[in-house]
């Protein structure tokens, strides 16, 4: 099997994950999830978002959940990733935040092999980079703006709910190259 | 003269920039991480020789990355 086979060996994790009962929801997200909607970028890993099934009080999340899953299947990890299959993966807890939660539920669907991949949609991811704000959020946020293929009126109302329209006013010059 | 075949020449390195990025954003998803895999072979491959060169490190990540992709790739599962 090769490296870009296993994204489909990858997706079947995830299912079972879900299956099993150790998470809930997943969608695709980072950079990986601009390469679906739009070009290929190189990254080093990939994101995935979601809600564990079995909620903690804990202030502090604990992913144990996760790790033992991952152990009991053979794959190794670190405090940073999972290697599923020779791919870096990078579990983020969505439910913390309430734009990672609304991503997350209202993630796109898209065909990779024979999954129906959820992947967070076009107009969360750039709200996402904007709260990011380091300078690769930038580049990828710059990279869809250029595409001209955003939903204005979606766009605007994620800003909105997460109290990032100011925000967006004001590095727009950061993303929109000359135009201004 | 010159400036014109400097128009030239960079207009067609615009024109072929535009035509590769059409082509790459005209690929399937599959098609895309295909890509993707080819980058970071070819990214990698810069990072060593980079180093080799007497440049900077190899980012940790990338350390990680080529470990994950060649080195525990074949662990039993």
């Amino acid at each position: 099997m090769n490296s870009k086979d296993n994204i489909g060996a990858i997706l079947k994790v995830l299912e079972e994950m879900t299956r099993a009962g150790i998470i809930e929801k997943y969608a695709i997200g980072g950079a990986f999830a601009a390469i679906l909607h739009y070009e290929p970028i190189s990254t080093v890993d990939l994101d995935i978002f979601f809600f564990l099934r079995e909620k903690n009080d804990s202030p502090i999340l604990s992913l144990n959940a996760i790790y033992e899953y991952v152990n009991q299947k053979g794959f190794s990890f670190d405090h940073e990733f999972v290697n599923i299959h020779g791919w870096l993966v990078q579990f983020v807890e969505a439910s913390h935040s309430a734009l990672w939660t609304e991503a997350v539920e209202n993630a796109d669907t898209i065909k990779i092999k024979d999954f129906d991949a959820k992947v967070i949609d076009k107009e969360h991811l750039v709200v996402m980079w904007l709260f990011a704000g380091r300078a690769k959020d930038y580049q990828k946020l710059a990279m869809f703006y250029e595409a001209d293929f955003l939903d204005e009126a979606k766009l605007s109302g994620i800003l909105e709910r997460h109290g990032l329209t100011e925000k967006w006013n004001k590095e727009k010059w950061r993303f929109r190259g000359d135009e201004e | 003269m010159k400036n014109n075949l400097q128009t030239e020449i960079i207009e067609d390195l615009t024109r072929r920039k535009k035509s590769s990025r059409e082509f790459l954003r005209s690929l399937s998803p599959d098609e895309k991480i295909a890509k993707l895999v080819e980058l970071q072979e070819r990214y990698y491959e810069m990072l060593k020789v980079r180093e080799a060169g007497g440049g900077r490190k190899i980012p940790e990540r990338w350390q990680k990355w080529y470990k994950a992709r060649y080195e525990e790739k074949s662990k039993p599962i």
